[in-house]
């Protein structure tokens, strides 16, 4: 996968959307000022173990930064005892620098110049770790099944072959929705392995969204070339530990709904076991996307 | 073996009479839907004691035969008109599942 095709992926999955600057960044910041000396902002970057401290005035605006490179050139010159004024590269430099190498230390300020954080490429690399607790993907082929989601998007957006509304009050007609594809998937001559796989998979999912989402959700799905794609989203209130609400057994549901024959933790797992590729995509609080690919050639 | 066949050979209540030319080839005996759903193949005779109208949507997504309620339980009123709808045929046993399943086997089907 390129990496332009990631971002698109990225972009789609809306997997880092609610990104921002805030959210990645240290609060915990280290700062000096303008007149410290050089070797204090050694011995700051030795004890703290990071590589750059951004430089502030007295109200806490960003004046610039000083990185460990910086450093090991003061120390070549003999010029520790020196103000950081003296060594710390501007905002303009710095800013140059990012462009130029892509990863490093980015001070975060606010409009007035006031420094409010600090993102190292490491916060970064932690932010994406964490999002990515919400992201199930049952294949080893991962990044070729984030791939085609991504590249699936704009023809569910624009052209389902089949949509239905899931409108579910209770659970009376929970189902309504699967059966309705599974009838469709009929009218257009598809085996009746890949119509059975696809339809269980839907129910389960359509019978997530009346029991966890409150019954509020669409289902769709695009059936061509002997390929059928589901997906079934919602409006949350999300999974928040998608790990465990892959396990057989494992399930949230209410006494009331169990007594019903429901809940018995095995929707997640029937999907991933009929599924050739899935992606569930949610979190705590968030709408819960699952997709489903199922191939014609397993059959 | 057809549904007909069925609701004779148990001489029990029927609550729905729905296709009783429909094939029965096979059988399962489970309350949880979701396992009904995963493993039951088409053509069973589903001994249940669930009785809500989420049943009938599960009948027809795996395409159950004919569904056999046990232990002397009866449907409710929706599931009863879904039932109908479908054209799926129900039956009242009282014995247990246990029960219903050995006399279903007895009869052939595997």
């Amino acid at each position: 996968m390129s990496l332009e095709q990631s971002a698109e992926a990225l972009r789609y999955l809306g997997l880092f959307s609610n990104f921002d600057a805030s959210s990645v960044m240290s609060t915990a910041v280290y700062a000096l000022h303008p007149e410290d000396r050089v070797a204090a902002a050694r011995t700051l970057m030795r004890e703290k173990s990071i590589s750059g401290v951004p430089i502030v005035d007295a109200d806490f605006r960003l004046v610039g930064l000083i990185s460990v490179s910086k450093i090991i050139e003061a120390l070549a010159d003999g010029r520790l005892a020196d103000s950081v004024d003296s060594v710390h590269d501007s905002l303009e430099t710095m800013l140059a620098c990012f462009q130029r190498f892509k990863f490093g230390r980015f001070p975060v300020i606010e409009e007035d110049g006031k420094l409010i954080g600090m993102i190292a490429d490491t916060d970064v690399l932690s932010a994406i770790v964490r999002s990515f607790y919400s992201v199930y993907v049952h294949d080893q082929r991962r990044m070729m099944t984030i791939g085609s989601f991504s590249a699936l998007s704009e023809k569910f957006e624009n052209s389902a072959d089949f949509v239905y509304d899931i409108r579910c009050e209770g659970l009376e007609n929970a189902g309504e929705g699967s059966a309705g594809l599974k009838a469709f998937l009929q009218s257009k001559g598809f085996s009746e392995s890949i119509i059975r796989r696809a339809s269980v998979c839907a129910y389960e999912a359509e019978i997530n969204v009346c029991i966890h989402a409150g019954g509020r959700g669409s289902l769709r799905a695009i059936a061509r070339n002997g390929e059928i794609i589901v997906r079934v989203e919602d409006e949350g209130p999300g999974i928040e530990n998608i790990d465990l609400a892959m396990k057989e057994g494992w399930s949230t549901a209410t006494d009331a709904i169990r007594e019903k024959g429901f809940g018995a933790g095995m929707g997640l797992p029937n999907i991933r076991r009929f599924s050739d590729h899935l992606v569930i995509i949610s979190g705590k609080g968030k709408p819960t996307k699952v997709e489903m690919i199922f191939l014609a050639d397993k059959d | 073996m057809t549904v007909q066949g069925i609701v004779e050979a148990l001489g029990v209540d029927v609550a729905v009479e729905g296709d009783l030319l429909r094939t029965v080839t096979s059988g399962y005996t489970c309350d949880l839907l979701s396992e009904v759903i995963a493993k039951a193949v088409p053509g069973s005779a589903w001994a249940t004691i669930q009785t809500h109208v989420n049943i009938i949507a599960v009948a027809a997504m795996v395409g159950i035969s004919i569904v056999i309620v046990c232990e002397g339980r009866t449907c409710e009123s929706d599931a009863i008109e879904h039932a109908v709808k479908e054209r799926l045929t129900i039956l009242y046993s009282k014995d247990s599942a246990f029960v219903v399943s050995g006399k279903l086997y007895a009869l052939g089907l595997r």
